[in-house]
């Protein structure tokens, strides 16, 4: 915390303390028909200025009407004098001379300067002011200011600007030497700029599905990575935990998943060119805007990577000729979990749990009573702490008074809650950037640095990550253009190295780290602190017992990453329109981890003791007495592992170069004709290496390690045997030959690619493209190493047309249709028969196992798309929009297929699966109130909703079991990729004779049974489908009212259409044993079956639950635990200020907003558990972690 | 304008190169990825012999449950009676009934059977062209061949009938694989033709070119090709023929393992590579008998001193763990684990057991049951000779029986034993499994269960592979 507050404090003396620039004097003028007289006097009053004018000069005069805020003493004079034909001239010692007009004058030459600002009245730097008809021209500077010489007969001034309305000013003679230009915001979809990463395109003449999201778009609101920024930005894009991919990037996909094995999330391109490391390596900050392609159309020019889309990152550069200095800060914190989806048991009820245990196996199983009373003698640690309290009051070692004493002072205690606090703390991300940007001559710069710090909401944790980017875009030549630029991130992590006993809920909930008098509490680990051995000063064993408060300080992994990505390209024009370049980068990226276990941490001793082995011999001896050789036994103690700690490292490197050459023809002919054409080649290698290493009774403090001194070989065969503990403490886990590993995968590809683009008379455009791409991945047969992937597309923009000249209210609507190949590749896959190399681990000899059957057949996948699309806007942008459907049909997929296994090969990896994803996307942009100024209220609002059906339609495994059938990885055709399937739930039924409970399923005659699904009883077609993991429909609203500098935006998301599983914890009876309950992940409902007594309606645990319930593994597949994981979520809720600009500008800055955004704010889900799909594992129907609300205050300064 | 003409005659030549270039860049895709081989040498692919062998399933699973030696790893007794319509069941209760080919959707031993095999193929069909020094060519593929053979002789005696010289060309076999052709279907044999194929490729000329000894348990030697062609032959119930190769294989390695050591110990203790290990041939676990547990019927065939039930306390043989895991009062569990009883290999200690019954099948009465004796005093505390008196063949034959079958607990060969027997007039027997209050189940000699049926996952791609019984 006191971190932040110094970079807020630090923020602010930036903000202050900088001189205000001395600024040209402003006034507030608001005159409604009044006369010269009244304004003079007025002007004269606020300003100081005398007036002096001949009376009838005035006279004659229509009264004037103006209204202008912070306007200087010129500007005002312009505007109010301009419109009654009066001129004026400022004399020296503050006087103003007015004066009639020339209005005969009829050649206009003069110096003419003026003021461009937005709709906001902020001035627009940059502006192109141009002389019509002529090559005289200016750009607005910083202040959005210019000046120009106009000469001739009523000449016209004209202001563009991309993505503004262009505005011609006629200049007269009355046009005052100063000129007020407001522009309109252009928000005419079919003039923005789509980057493909080869060309930029007007979206005019696209064929293809694109779709933009510009900077400001990106602003509007903060989240800690890239892909939560995109959440709903974007109909079809979609990032969505289904439990099988992890969240965030790796579970990104466009318009549905189109691969079985390989890769489905989308190719990322950064200023060009693919980029190996993740999309989260890009600095947020730094984002111009990012071009998401769509379809075939769009992405084939990415050929063989394009099968999941394509998404293109540009990144920003100066817009202007000064030094401009961004500067942005967001800070994140996040409530801290509370955990109360888990719905676990407090201590009260965990005893509650133990005592209903014990009491009904002393009543009911003998057996298992014996059991626990043999170990309660020889292995207590196995027993839960309440049953050997339980057991000891059977025993009568414990009075019926003492036992209810002790259970009373357990339910006092809260182990997760005292967890929590030593543990868990308020997770705060702070992120702060700074841009210095310059457009000079020739050289055009960009610096950017970036530091994001975040304290993982744990104690003693962090993830610091620091970048440095630079771009330089140089005119080398009017014919040569260079640009280069590097981009390094370094970033660290510490984070504890988890164990298992340091976990939240090893214990339960009843136990305490603490003794009574607050002092730490030694804790029962793996090693029971009762055992004998231990007692023995011999044995030379280690304190056995886990702290867990001084545990917290012991272990740690640190982690260090560097990503260096560095990029030269250089575009020469050859002759007008026709260009040439090359482009190289080069991406460097390492990351190595350190985890460090100290000696004294619980791991360490435990290992070390759980290792020492006592053995006895017989060695010959005198006997003191008699001094005859006798035999004497001697005990010998080995420590197999030696003194310390454990140093675990792994690095893994990547290099990877991309290297491309293209040419590019661009051209009107007669008007009419326009085409545009590039070709190029491409050349990409990946390199991969990683190691692992460790270290052996490590110190850090001494920089020693007993690695020599240890025999992995022979520590491999003591597994198993008994330790000095006990023959109960069987020796397990130590260090293996396993722990030092290396890779090393190289990669090459090569593509060819051509593309080209004809527009007629801007209504109708063509647009092919064709590429080859050629890789090592396929080994063997060359025939099959390159596959030609193409596409072809068309576009037809009716509001060109004539007969749509008088529709005014359409502004733009235009027809798209493409369709194209795009490829996909797994690179695990071989045509060649090859064989991995390992050690076997009998002698280490040299050992091969063959990795797949040769497949001389082997390709790219290919995946088929038609897209039908309709741009349009109407209404003077009022309402635009795209709506879009498409089909995708993937074939050639990778897919398993079965081979009989009498051929030494059960399954080859083959280009046989089929699959489909048709889909409709659509996208609404709203201005529903225009503010006129700054002042005016706006409403805006964006929808969006995407709808997808993702179909298997070919597979060639089969199942060979019901239970198979049931895993979410087995391909079902005629479903989607990701079904879940179940089996039919037909109650529990109660054996009183032999006490079992069976968990009962339907098949489908409707027949009920008692096995295992696991058995073969269970057949293919008893299985129900239970619907699919990936949302079907993607949807997202985004409101925003501004008002006078402040703006209120919310962003809601919407998921639906498919299923989840949940609520499964309910039906587990793997809680607790014969022992009692010692791990603390209990669930409050384990006490139904207990309190009900009702065995055919509540599950059994405790121990009944293992050995008692015949059905109990797989309840997880029950079909009545499957519900919808439809949800609703107000993802954030924005608040926005941005100071008025002439305020910035009196303090020297352009522009200051702030910003105040609360995150998670609610949540609404469609399922009877009113479980929030996102705290809960859909695959296991387990909960997780909620997503946190948090809350993020920003600023942004610019100038 | 001349600068203009000369640079884009520059860049277009450049540009004009590109697709020259790229033809020329395949070159650069032969890339042989690192850590892997394309098996083209010699030494990758002896590799390819280096191998830790590993049948996935357990033999006590279900051949050893079959035989009755045992009632499986974590079997519980009630719970598959409740069930009558699983492979286990049928196993367990020795119901003819059960569908066993239906429900028998997989079977991992099949397939790992036969990817070794294919491994051995790899090498065969490599070997003569393969890069490297030709001195160990010869060799490597007589190993190959060996390991092929063996691995067809334990899955023919698994997946067909006993072999029986009457009948051999009309019963079925199994497919010999000799090609490493994926595509080609696998053609079942007769089981005459089977063993003709089996002992085609460990004839005397493949033994020949094997080393003499290499004591190293996952590669062929002398002595393993002798034990193989042995034990292949007494199963062909050629008792003579198969004598000479069993001493043979004795008179290269008669290691013996000293089991009077658990008497200090502890603990029964035993690696993988022991000399007495000829070959190693793991399966799911490593520890082995490790969790099997026992029928009472062969609970009660311990003799009175055996080390193992009377020192082993750390594993042991404990009714504890039997009667909690299988439901059965007097089923013993072994929960040891520095046991690594070989489950599929080949060992020396039963290759005195094949010599013996040679021995005591062909008239050598008395040597056979010094062969046996020899094994049993390091297995039973002052043992009592059986080779004593003058016992009649099926009077020695029983000791033996009785003997091996407490020896090969945990492997394959009580299953094979008792099929051969079954095929014999004097041994052939019917098995009564006694579950106390569950039951008493018998079985059959003649009964299809001692066939085990090709998994469906074979049979649906391999119209050849028609079920053995």
């Amino acid at each position: 915390m006191k971190q932040i507050m110094f970079m807020l404090s630090f923020v602010m003396v930036m903000l202050f303390a900088l001189p205000s620039a001395v600024q040209a004097q402003t006034y507030d003028v608001d005159y409604k028909n009044q006369t010269i007289e009244q304004i003079t006097k007025d002007l004269r009053k606020q300003t100081g200025y005398q007036f002096v004018y001949k009376k009838e000069t005035v006279q004659g005069v229509a009264p004037i009407t103006c209204t202008l805020k912070n306007a200087t003493l010129e500007q005002i004079l312009n505007r109010v004098f301009f419109f009654v034909g009066l001129d004026y001239e400022i004399a020296k010692g503050k006087t103003i001379i007015l004066k009639k007009a020339d209005k005969n004058r009829p050649y206009f030459k003069k110096q003419v300067s003026g003021l461009v600002t937005d709709e906001n009245e902020d001035p627009l730097p940059g502006v192109t002011v141009m002389v019509k008809g002529t090559s005289n021209g200016v750009s607005t500077d910083i202040d959005g200011a210019f000046s120009v010489f106009v000469e001739g007969n009523s000449p016209e001034l004209e202001f563009s600007y991309v993505g503004m309305k262009s505005k011609t000013v006629r200049l007269s003679p009355k046009t005052e030497k100063f000129l007020m230009v407001q522009l309109e915001n252009d928000e005419n979809i079919l003039d923005e700029v789509l980057v493909t990463g080869y060309q930029n395109i007007k979206r005019e003449n696209a064929t293809g599905s694109y779709q933009l999201i510009t900077s400001k778009k990106l602003d509007e609101r903060h989240t800690g990575t890239i892909v939560e920024n995109l959440e709903g930005q974007i109909p079809g894009l979609m990032s969505y935990n289904n439990g099988l991919n992890g969240g965030g990037e790796n579970a990104l996909t466009i318009r549905g998943i189109s691969s079985f094995q390989a890769k489905t999330n989308p190719l990322v391109v950064v200023d060009g060119l693919p980029i190996e490391g993740s999309i989260e390596t890009i600095n947020p900050y730094n984002i111009e805007n990012i071009t998401v392609l769509k379809d075939a159309s769009a992405a084939a020019i990415y050929g063989a990577r394009a099968s999941n889309g394509v998404i293109v990152v540009t990144t920003k550069r100066a817009q202007q000729e000064k030094l401009e200095v961004d500067f942005s800060t967001d800070i994140t914190i996040s409530e801290k979990q509370n955990y109360d989806n888990y719905n676990w048991a407090d201590a009260a009820q965990f005893i509650e749990l133990e005592k209903y245990n014990f009491n009904s196996m002393l009543a009911h199983d003998p057996n298992s009573m014996e059991s626990l009373l043999n170990y309660y003698q020889t292995y207590r640690r196995a027993i839960s702490p309440v049953s050997r309290l339980l057991t000891a009051k059977y025993l009568g070692e414990l009075s019926d008074s003492e036992l209810q004493s002790q259970l009373n002072r357990l339910a006092q205690n809260d182990y997760r809650k005292e967890w929590a606090n030593a543990y868990d703390r308020q997770r705060v991300l702070q992120q702060y950037n700074l841009a210095l940007r310059t457009r000079g001559r020739y050289l055009n710069s960009s610096i950017v640095l970036n530091y994001k710090g975040d304290n993982m909401g744990t104690v003693k944790e962090h993830n610091n990550a620091l970048t440095f980017s630079y771009r330089g875009d140089l005119d080398a030549t009017k014919w040569l253009k260079l640009s280069f630029g590097a981009n390094i991130i370094s970033e660290r992590g510490k984070s504890h190295i988890s164990s298992e006993v340091s976990g939240r809920n090893f214990y339960a909930p009843y136990m305490s780290m603490f003794n009574a008098d607050g002092s730490e509490a030694p804790m029962e680990g793996y090693i029971g602190l009762y055992e004998p051995a231990l007692e023995n000063p011999e044995n030379g064993l280690k304190d056995p017992a886990f702290y867990p408060l001084q545990e917290l300080n012991l272990n740690f992994n640190n982690s260090r990453r560097t990503n260096i990505r560095s990029f030269a390209s250089a575009t020469a024009t050859i002759l007008p329109g026709w260009t040439a370049s090359v482009h190289l980068q080069y991406e460097d990226i390492y990351y190595k981890n350190n985890g460090y276990k100290k000696a004294e941490s619980y791991d360490m001793r435990y290992l070390y003791d759980l290792y020492t082995q006592s053995s006895v011999e017989m060695v010959w001896d005198y006997d003191p007495v008699t001094w005859e050789r006798i035999q004497v036994p001697v005990t010998t103690i080995t420590h197999h592992i030696p003194e310390g700690g454990q140093l675990t490292s792994s690095t893994t490197e990547g290099a990877f170069y991309t290297f491309r050459a293209q040419t590019g023809y661009s051209h009107e002919f007669a008007g009419k004709h326009a085409v545009e054409a590039l070709a190029g080649f491409e050349f990409r290698e990946t390199h991969n290496k990683a190691n692992t290493s460790l270290l052996i009774g490590y110190d850090e403090q001494t920089q020693t390690n007993r690695t020599g001194l240890v025999n992995l070989g022979e520590l491999k065969n003591l597994q198993g045997q008994a330790s000095v503990l006990g023959p109960r403490y069987s020796l397990y886990g130590a260090p293996d030959s396993r722990q030092y590993t290396t890779s090393d995968v190289l990669h090459r590809f090569y593509s060819l690619y051509f593309t080209g683009n004809y527009t007629y008379d801007k209504r109708y455009s063509a647009s092919f493209s064709y590429r080859v791409d050629k890789t090592d991945l396929f080994g063997a047969d060359p025939k099959f190493r390159g596959r030609p992937l193409w596409s072809v597309g068309a576009s037809w923009n009716i509001h060109n047309e004539d007969f749509m000249k008088q529709y005014t209210w359409i502004d733009a609507l235009k027809l798209r249709a493409s369709y194209g190949l795009t490829g996909n590749i797994d690179s695990s896959v071989s045509s060649y028969l090859t064989a991995s190399l390992s050690n076997e681990s009998i002698y280490g000899n040299l050992g091969a196992s063959l990795n797949t059957p040769p497949n001389d057949q082997l390709r790219w996948e290919k995946t088929a798309s038609w897209n039908l699309g309709l741009d349009f806007s109407l209404w003077s942008n009022r309402l635009s929009g795209s709506l879009d459907y498409y089909l995708k049909k993937g074939s050639d997929l990778l897919t398993v297929t079965d081979l009989d296994p009498t051929t030494g090969w059960k399954q080859l990896t083959i280009n046989n699966g089929k699959m489909t994803n048709r889909g409709v996307e659509l996208q609404l942009n709203g201005q529903i109130v225009k503010p006129q100024t700054r002042n005016s209220l706006g409403v805006n609002a964006s929808f969006n909703i995407a709808y997808n059906k993702n179909e298997v339609t070919k597979v060639n495994h089969e199942a060979a079991s019901g239970m198979e059938y049931l895993y979410y990885y087995t391909l079902h055709k005629g479903y989607p990729v990701h079904s879940l399937f179940s089996f039919q739930y037909a109650g529990l039924t109660f054996d009183n004779e032999s006490h079992m409970q069976y968990v009962n399923w339907r098949d489908h005659t409707g027949e009920v049974h008692t096995s295992e699904i696991s058995t073969d009883d269970f057949k293919i077609e008893d299985a129900v489908y239970s619907g699919t993991l990936d949302p079907k429909v993607m949807s997202s609203f985004t409101p925003e009212i501004t008002y006078a500098g402040f703006s209120l935006s919310a962003m809601f998301s919407y998921y639906g259409g498919h299923v989840m599983r949940a609520n499964v914890n309910d039906w587990n009876s793997n809680y607790g044993s014969i022992y009692g309950f010692n791990s603390g992940d209990v669930p409050v409902s384990a006490l139904n079956y207990w309190t009900s007594g009702d065995p055919t309606q509540y599950i059994a645990n405790g121990y009944m639950g293992l050995s008692k319930v015949v059905g109990y593994l797989n309840v997880r597949y029950m079909d009545t635990n499957v519900v919808p994981a439809d949800y609703l979520k107000l993802r954030n809720l924005v608040l926005g200020y941005s100071f008025p600009s002439n305020w910035c500008r009196k303090i020297g800055m352009n522009a200051i907003r702030l910003r105040i955004q609360m995150n998670n704010v609610a949540t609404w889900a469609r399922n009877k558990f009113d479980i929030d799909p996102e705290a809960n594992s859909p695959l296991n129907g387990t909960p997780i972690n909620k997503t946190p609300r948090s809350y993020t205050m920003s600023l942004h300064v610019n100038f | 304008m001349n600068n203009k003409i000369y640079r884009s005659f520059v860049v277009g030549a450049l540009v004009c190169l590109c697709p020259l270039f790229f033809s020329s860049c395949d070159d650069e895709l032969d890339i042989v990825p690192k850590g892997m081989t394309t098996l083209e040498t010699v030494g990758d692919l002896e590799a390819l012999l280096n191998q830790e062998y590993m049948l996935i399933s357990e033999p006590c699973a279900n051949i050893g449950l079959i035989c009755n030696e045992s009632l499986g790893m974590f079997m519980s007794v009630p719970e598959v009676l409740s069930q009558q319509n699983t492979i286990d069941y049928a196993n367990l209760t020795y119901d003819e009934k059960v569908d066993r080919a239906t429900l028998t959707t997989e079977d991992q031993r099949y397939e790992d059977c036969y990817k070794y095999i294919n491994y051995m193929n790899v090498v065969i069909s490599k070997i003569d062209d393969a890069v490297g020094e030709n001195t160990y060519k010869e060799q490597y593929k007589a190993e190959a061949q060996l390991i092929r053979a063996y691995m067809h002789w334990l899955l023919v005696n698994i997946y067909a009938k006993q072999y029986d010289e009457a009948t051999a060309e009309q019963e079925g076999g199994i497919p010999y694989v000799d090609n490493t052709n994926a595509g080609e279907e696998k053609t079942k044999l007769s089981l005459a033709e089977t063993y003709q194929r089996i002992l085609e490729d460990c004839s005397d000329e493949v033994i020949a070119k094997l080393p003499r000894k290499n004591s190293n348990v996952e590669r062929a030697d002398q002595a393993l090709g002798n034990a193989v062609r042995a034990k292949v032959l007494m199963q062909m119930k050629r008792y003579s023929e198969a004598l000479p190769y069993a001493q043979a294989t004795l008179q290269l390695n008669n290691a013996i393992e000293d089991r009077s050591t658990i008497v200090e110990t502890m603990s029964w203790s035993l690696a993988q590579d022991v000399e007495s290990n000829l070959l190693y041939v793991g399966m799911g676990i490593r520890a082995n008998p490790t969790f099997e547990a026992l029928s009472v019927e062969t609970g009660a065939l311990f003799e009175e001193g055996d080390y193992v039930i009377n020192y082993d306390l750390m594993g042991g043989w404990d009714g504890t763990w039997g009667a909690m895991d299988t439901g059965v009062e007097g089923a013993l569990e072994y929960n040891g684990w520095n046991t690594r009883a070989n489950p599929y290999g080949v060992v020396t200690d039963r290759m005195y057991y094949v010599a013996a019954e040679c021995l005591i099948r062909t008239g050598k009465i008395r040597e056979g049951l010094q062969m046996v004796d020899r094994v049993r005093a390091k297995r039973v505390e002052n043992y009592e000779p059986f080779a004593q008196g003058n016992p009649s063949e099926q009077e020695a034959m029983a000791m033996l029986q009785r003997a091996k079958w407490i020896e090969c607990i945990g492997s394959y060969e009580n299953f094979f034993d008792c099929k051969r027997w079954n095929t014999e007039a004097n041994y052939k027997r019917t098995i009564t499994r006694n579950l106390g209050s569950y039951g008493t189940f018998t079985l059959r000699p003649e009964s299809p269960l001692w066939v085990l049926p090709f998994p469906a996952n074979a049979t649906r791609y391999n119209p050849t592979l028609t079920q053995n019984y």
